[in-house]
């Protein structure tokens, strides 16, 4: 158990250009969390309706975000929904790929200066 | 007459609406609202009876119709009259189930406990909101849409799409040879 706890931790952690969208469009809204629906609307269509909830859970099974069930009102028409928000560990895969691909633009941006 | 067999008493004026509308007796109107409201009861469906037994009502002068409009408006409200045959009349008043429920409960019975809660609820849920909101705005077609729309998310998200494609690349891989 504790070597495969080990080498969970010191596996680097993948993350998609969608999972970065996601995270991305979240950290706007730390502290309420979003809908998957309210997500599909804020990325102007770059995620889909039937792959976004795809998504988060497998964001959720890599500890990305973290899910909680709505609390039904008696005005509120349809199932209650499920809202996503950033777990801590999403914020710190998050910012090391902001730093990732800021490092990369920076490269890129040297490698075309000297050609 | 006996107090014994009183039943709730109707609101409003009625004693003063009964007077103008059936022609009572002068011994009718020195009764009192309890004693009044029973004698109204008990000649329900058997008023000639009653006028013969108690001898306190004479026959009434007004209508059929309007006897039993008299009734009517005596113990029903109106507007739940008017609601109740406009709900019959207009079969669009109709309360029907919510899009996607039947496939809640299928899915439920078929994909696991995670699966459902974390995919197929989620998408069910999104859609009968827009649908709701579509039919509150009265934009039927829109509502339409969502629910095709919504179907359409759920057979993606599934994974059924990804089934389907690989059967139909093996027809045509089979209907080429």
């Amino acid at each position: 158990m504790k070597q495969n706890s080990k080498r969970e931790e010191e596996r680097i952690p993948s993350l998609s250009t969608k999972e970065a969208l996601v995270l991305d469009l979240l950290l706007n809204k730390p502290s309420t969390g979003m809908y998957g629906l309210e997500l599909v609307h804020a990325s102007s269509n770059r995620l889909k309706r039937g792959t976004v909830y795809v998504t988060l859970s497998r964001m959720e099974e890599k500890g990305f975000v973290e899910s909680r069930q709505e609390e039904p009102r008696p005005d509120a028409a349809g199932l209650p929904r499920r809202l996503y928000r950033v777990s801590g560990y999403g914020q710190k895969v998050h910012h090391a790929y902001a730093q990732a691909r800021e490092a990369w633009r920076m490269r890129t941006l040297e490698v075309g200066g000297v050609l | 007459l006996s107090r014994g067999a009183r039943r709730k008493e109707p609101k409003g004026d009625w004693k003063n609406a009964v007077e103008h509308q059936l022609h009572v007796s002068d011994e009718f109107r020195t009764l009192d609202n309890d004693d009044a409201h029973f004698a109204l009861r008990e000649g329900e469906g058997k008023s000639f009876k009653f006028i013969k037994l108690a001898g306190t009502l004479r026959k009434p002068q007004t209508s059929h119709p309007e006897q039993i409009k008299f009734k009517f408006s005596h113990f029903i409200p109106p507007d739940f009259t008017a609601t109740i045959l406009r709900s019959i009349l207009n079969k669009r008043q109709r309360i029907s189930r919510p899009p996607g429920s039947s496939l809640s409960s299928l899915a439920e019975c078929v994909f696991s406990k995670k699966t459902f809660e974390h995919v197929v609820t989620p998408i069910i849920s999104d859609l009968q909101v827009e649908y709701c909101d579509a039919l509150a705005a009265n934009r039927k077609i829109k509502a339409a849409w969502v629910r095709l729309r919504g179907y359409w998310s759920l057979f993606k998200a599934l994974g059924l799409y990804s089934i389907l494609k690989m059967f139909v690349d093996a027809w045509r891989k089979i209907s080429s040879v």
